[in-house]
């Protein structure tokens, strides 16, 4: 476990997505890379024969928790680890003194911090979750800390960010414009796309200026559309709501489809297996179809450049108060996932890069201040604040005619038009994701709907039994109206809001370990409620467009209500969580430059979502392996 | 050509050794119809024959019981199969009546002589037949070739108890191949422009016809502790990669490897998802929680514990890096008892043509089939579950505490993981992933 | 009850045909897990409610099938001492979940005792192949199935 002996050529804090690519890259050429990774193993990716005595997981293992849990959340295949805690959805509630008939009116001021008794670690993440919620609203996404971090729960969405959302200041007058643009990312998307193994259409793909190099495709084909995509599509042909396309475009998708030649003539193929519709992209492909950072991580390992220590939690980034260089990551081990802290160690190295969640990163530097008491590169006093995310609006109903939901991949087309136009001057764009798997998120289908005609709930919610249907009559009803069933979701903009969204090491509440647990303070401007208006306002449009029932009501997930303007809204997250390391053009307002180098320390990088100064509303993931590229060879350069 | 059936004469041929002229009893690729029991000089009489079965031969239809007639029916299937098989290529004798001898399907097609790195057209099948030389490169289950870059290995390597990695390869019978080089197959702009659905020929017990077979063998390098005596052995060129960082450069030596694991596959008209066979060398690995001690493991050492059980090695994997941690790997589904009690029979009948065969040391694990082939893609497989040691070590279910449990879609099942196979233009590929390993036609 | 006495009940109250729930070469025994589940201590099922409801299942039974429905609508379904065990066996079928007898399932109080009953009987589950699509995941469709339409299961 003791690497303090060892000198490496860079130490990356963070085995997930951007720490995979990083480790990768860098190891690729040579570099000698550690890598701590909080949480457990994953079968086969251990580096120290010895690790084989730690806990590893597996696949197999998550999806058995996955076929045994009883709510089946993007958790719930990974159980919690009292000594590198994750949020879960089931924690997401209002915040006292607000509740779910009394919710937060926005906009408000914070309200007084309510009492929270964190005295027992593990009995207090295990009733209210690991996040300590500030509000007014609660923050609703969540992470995993293990080997390959959340990308092991992530949908698969890689659509590339638009132009214009670079250029947010200078186009809209919003927020501020990324120290990039475009064109600067444009090679490294492509790279981003070979890694995570892209299928998508480059012609389907070039809308709001996007543009392609010259002969580009795509590693594979396209994924089919949904008969539900196919339906929308021909029912919204030609429509436009609020002067913007609503257009049915396939979702570019790190999935398996079907090779292409790319143009350099190879043809694409990455040895797993091509998307089998498992319908389970969130939270677990079956069979890695789906790409995962365990993908790359272990490429990274067969180099033989990399290093890896698991169970290993960064606490403490140590300076060198005359250069200002770091000279190291402290970090404490433990043996189970409820057991002490067995030790504390120090891993050294050349460069250090910090490529740990959004909220991790941020809490980490912040944790950090022992040599200043603002923590590690927060010169401008950024790290930590601007937490975003894409809060989202679902909207569901029943369709006409079948469309046959629960089949194919969770998510295969959606309605892109709707992400750039004039109103971005006044209210927040969104992107509307069409789900395939019916009303599974905002209703629990098809649990939910099969209780509520099979054991009625009596008038007084009790436990009192009720007479209901069976049998034949069962069937049909199943037959005839999950056929229907769909939602839509609307990924909505938000902006960069200092004084009211960030998150801060909490000085009262701990893990198991002692680390502080993240205090997360977070709210809805203006900006972003009136996406959530023009959410629900094309809900009802594209619904009444397509003839469909609207049963857009309470979703399951009710803990993200507040009011705008007098009427209710249920905010999701998305698990999209930015701009809490935000790169900039100086350090006065930023935390990083834009090859994400800490402009307070020349050999740290601090690189994963964290690093974007606005949200766009495309699902960052694919954005987040372009940058962690493009910090890789900055990284690289900087040895030369 | 007669058939005989191995379990009809089971019994009664148990123990007779008849020694008859002699004369040519070799068995052409692909099951060549050459009968054995004609009196020959020199040779050994036994019910075992050189014939592969065309299909599953069931109890009458309404009769059979799932978990014992009809599986011993193909557990028969595996076992006449594995005989065939393994049978004399060159027409010495009877199967282990030596010993040992060079086999029938190591003279079939390897994947790498059918889908050749230029995507040109493969050799005839006759060409080359007689090559007894493996080259044994690849250090997963899957073609090497397979992956885009350099990771084929997604599983993990299985490393013996001398810190030597297991090698594979991949063989496929005429039929099969005719099937790849009639359809131009062998390369991606075959499969891209082969609209047809691909449905490889069905063995058939009424039209006598064979249908693809294809085997899957895993093999050990012999070294300290084993007994080669136990092990179907052939000299092979051991290819190791380059790790740079490691200063292991690409190298290849020649060692005496054993056979550990055949996996056969069989398409049939009765078993349109094909019947899947597997043996292992009787030395691999102890059932779970039953390790004797003292004895010698291929994959298992008492000594060790097992908090790394059946968990793939530490990283990097390079078969080059010395000093490497055995794999310590226990069975987690033990053998069926109706499935151990026709292995003991058939053992007795190999001991009886030579109490030195090799081929004593082979058991079956278990044989998977589509019980109800009509009903799904995958025809609702029989077991469940069910893998190789050697081949799907670290997907055989996982021990929670204490407890096993196995994962629909996730735990090996033949049927359930070869359902996803496809060929290069996305389409299935009717239960195997070998024709992913075709290359682009260069021009 | 017995496994016998539970697939003929189940296949009344599921509208499946006995011989789907408990096929000929049962493969994945998924009728004998769920049976295991009457006799689950864990469950809490007050042996007087299950008694009544082997009784009257047998008392009813033999009602030609016409007329079958109606009697288990109105002995058992409508019958409040027995309809929420009754509920459970279509859920084990449909989901194979158990629910905490004495709540209502959507009601999610806590502490329960609900559970999922195996792996093999969540992907067993009826719910799914009646809506024509497949368990999430779990599926053995083939790639690009998703656009084609899908054949729903008859129902008699």
């Amino acid at each position: 476990m003791d690497n303090s002996t060892k000198q490496y050529d860079a130490v990356i804090v963070g085995g997930g997505w951007a720490g995979s690519a990083l480790a990768y890259r860098l190891a690729s050429a040579n570099k000698k890379v550690l890598v701590l990774e909080a949480g457990i193993a994953i079968d086969g990716l251990v580096t120290n024969p010895d690790e084989n005595q730690l806990i590893t997981g597996n696949r197999a293992e998550f999806m058995n928790d996955f076929f045994m849990a009883m709510a089946k959340t993007p958790e719930s295949p990974y159980v919690q680890n009292y000594n590198a805690p994750r949020p879960a959805v089931l924690d997401i509630q209002p915040i006292p003194p607000f509740t779910l008939d009394n919710p937060a009116q926005l906009p408000a001021g914070a309200p007084p911090p309510a009492t929270i008794d964190c005295a027992d670690p593990k009995v207090s993440i295990k009733n209210n979750g690991y996040f300590i919620q500030r509000g007014p609203v609660p923050f609703g996404s969540t992470y995993e800390r293990r080997g390959g971090g959340t990308s092991w729960h992530w949908l698969g969405t890689s659509l590339r960010m638009l132009p214009n959302d670079f250029k947010l200041k200078t186009v809209y007058n919003q927020a501020v414009d990324w120290p990039i643009g475009y064109e600067d990312l444009s090679d490294y998307y492509d790279q981003a796309e070979f890694e995570i193994g892209v299928s998508a259409d480059v012609d389907e793909q070039q809308i709001h200026g996007i543009t392609f190099s010259e002969g580009y495709v795509y590693p594979m084909a396209k994924i089919p559309a949904t008969i539900l995509d196919n339906t929308m599509d021909a029912g919204l042909a030609g429509q436009t709501f609020d002067g913007s396309s609503l257009k049915v475009t396939g979702t570019p998708a790190g999935r398996n489809g079907v090779p292409n030649q790319m143009k350099n003539g190879e043809f694409y193929d990455n040895g797993r297996r091509q998307c089998q519709g498992n319908t389970n992209c969130t939270p677990i492909c079956p069979i890695q179809a789906k790409y995962d950072a365990t993908v790359t991580m272990a490429k990274a390992l067969m180099t033989g450049n990399v290093d890896i220590i698991y169970q290993a939690v960064a606490t403490n980034i140590t300076l060198d108060m005359t250069t200002m260089e770091v000279t190291g990551v402290e970090y404490k081990t433990y043996e189970t996932t409820g057991g002490p802290c067995t030790g504390t160690f120090t891993a050294t190295g050349t460069k250090y890069i910090v490529a740990a969640h959004a909220i991790e990163a941020a809490k980490l530097l912040l944790m950090s201040n022992t040599q200043i008491p603002a923590g590690v590169a927060n010169y401008s006093g950024q790290v930590g604040k601007n937490l975003m995310d894409h809060p989202m609006y679902l909207g569901w109903g029943l369709m006409p005619k079948p469309v046959y939901p629960f089949r194919g991949p969770l998510s295969t087309s959606g309605i892109e038009g709707t992400r750039d136009g004039a109103f971005r001057s006044e209210r927040a764009s969104f992107r509307i994701e069409i789900g395939n798997e019916g009303w599974n998120w905002p209703g629990g289908a098809p649990y939910n709907q099969v209780i509520d005609v099979v054991s009625p709930m009596p008038p007084d919610q009790s436990g009192t039994p009720t007479v209901g249907i069976f049998g034949t009559a069962l069937r049909q009803s199943i037959q005839s109206n999950f056929t229907r069933q769909f939602r839509i979701g609307f990924l909505i903009e938000q902006l960069p809001d200092a004084d009211n969204c960030y998150i801060v090491p909490s000085k009262t509440c701990f893990d198991n370990l002692g680390v502080p647990r993240p205090e997360i303070y977070y709210d809805f401007d203006v900006y972003t409620m009136e996406g959530f208006k023009a959410a629900a306002a094309a809900t009802d449009f594209i619904f009444d467009t397509l003839g469909v029932e609207n049963n857009t009501g309470v979703p399951v997930g009710n803990g993200g209500v507040f009011k705008y303007e007098g009427v209710k809204y249920y905010a999701q997250g998305a698990g999209h969580v930015m701009g809490t390391h935000r790169m900039g053009t100086t350090g006065d307002d930023s935390v990083t430059d834009a090859n994400m180098k800490s402009w307070d320390h020349d050999n740290l990088y601090i690189v994963g979502c964290g690093s974007m100064p606005t949200t766009a509303t495309s699902n960052p993931t694919l954005t987040m392996t372009a940058l962690a590229f493009k910090a890789a060879d900055a990284i690289l350069q900087s040895f030369a | 050509m007669r058939k005989i059936n191995t379990i009809a004469l089971l019994i009664a041929f148990a123990a007779v050794i008849v020694y008859l002229g002699s004369a040519s009893c070799g068995n052409g690729p692909g099951g060549n119809k050459t009968n054995v029991a004609h009196a020959d000089s020199g040779q050994v009489k036994t019910p075992l024959s050189p014939v592969l079965p065309f299909d599953v031969t069931l109890p009458p239809k309404g009769t059979g019981v799932l978990e014992t007639t009809i599986r011993r029916s193909f557990d028969v299937f595996s076992w006449d199969s594995f005989i065939a098989m393994c049978w004399p290529a060159q027409g010495h004798g009877v199967i282990g009546q030596f010993g040992d001898n060079a086999t029938v399907w190591e003279t079939w097609k390897k994947n790498y002589e059918v889908f050749l790195a230029n995507g040109l057209p493969p050799a005839p099948w006759d060409t080359g037949l007689q090559s007894k030389e493996a080259n044994l490169s690849q250090t997963g289950k899957t073609p090497a070739n397979m992956t885009f870059i350099f990771q084929p290995f997604m599983t993990g390597p299985l490393i013996d108890q001398n810190g030597q990695y297991n090698r594979f390869e991949i063989a496929m019978n005429k039929e099969m191949f005719d099937y790849i080089d009639t359809h131009k197959l062998y390369n991606i702009q075959g499969q891209q422009a082969f609209t047809d659905s691909v449905l490889f020929p069905q063995g058939d017990n009424t039209k006598k016809t064979y249908g693809a077979i294809m085997v899957k063998a895993s093999w050990k390098v012999l070294g300290k502790g084993d007994d080669t005596s136990r092990f179907h052995k052939v000299k092979a060129i051991i290819h190791i990669p380059a790790l740079a960082s490691r200063g292991i450069r690409d190298s290849s030596y020649e060692a005496w490897v054993g056979l550990v694991g055949l996996h056969i596959g069989t398409r049939t008209t009765i078993s349109p998802q094909w019947i899947w066979s597997t043996f292992e060398q009787v030395d691999n690995a102890p059932d779970l929680g039953k390790a004797v001690n003292g004895k010698h493991y291929n994959y298992y050492n008492v000594a060790a514990g097992d908090k790394a059980l059946n968990k793939a090695p530490a990283q990097p994997w390079n078969p080059g890096i010395p000093g490497q941690v055995p794999s310590q790997v226990a069975r987690l589904t033990p053998i069926d008892t109706g499935t151990q009690a026709l292995n003991d029979s058939i053992h007795k009948i190999l001991v009886a043509i030579n109490p030195h065969s090799v081929w004593q040391y082979y058991e079956l694990i278990g044989t998977q089939w589509p019980v109800h082939p009509t009903q799904s893609n995958t025809g609702d497989p029989f077991p469940v579950y069910m893998a190789n040691a050697t081949l799907e070590t670290y997907d055989q279910g996982s021990v929670v505490n204490g407890k096993i449990v196995y994962s629909p879609g996730v735990t090996s099942s033949c049927i359930g993981c070869h359902n996803a196979s496809v060929t290069w233009a996305g389409r299935p590929s009717d239960f195997t992933y070998l024709l992913k390993s075709a290359q682009s036609l260069k021009k | 009850m017995t496994l016998d006495e539970f697939v003929s009940l189940s296949a009344a109250l599921t509208g499946y045909p006995a011989v789907t729930l408990k096929p000929q070469n049962d493969t994945q025994q998924i009728a004998a897990t769920l049976f295991a589940e009457l006799s689950l201590a864990s469950n809490n099922i007050p042996a007087a409610q299950l008694n009544e409801l082997t009784q009257v299942w047998n008392s009813i039974s033999a009602t030609p099938p016409p007329g079958l429905p109606a009697a288990v609508q109105e002995k058992i379904i409508e019958n409040l001492a027995i309809t929420r065990l009754a509920q459970n066996i279509i859920y084990l079928w449909f989901f194979g979940t158990w629910y905490d007898l004495t709540k209502n399932p959507n009601s999610f109080t806590s502490p329960n005792i609900d559970h999922v009953v195996s792996p093999l009987a969540y992907t067993n589950g009826l719910v799914w192949g009646e809506m024509g699509a497949h368990p999430m995941g779990y599926s053995v469709g083939e790639y690009g199935y998703w656009a084609n339409i899908p054949t729903l299961p008859q129902i008699n």
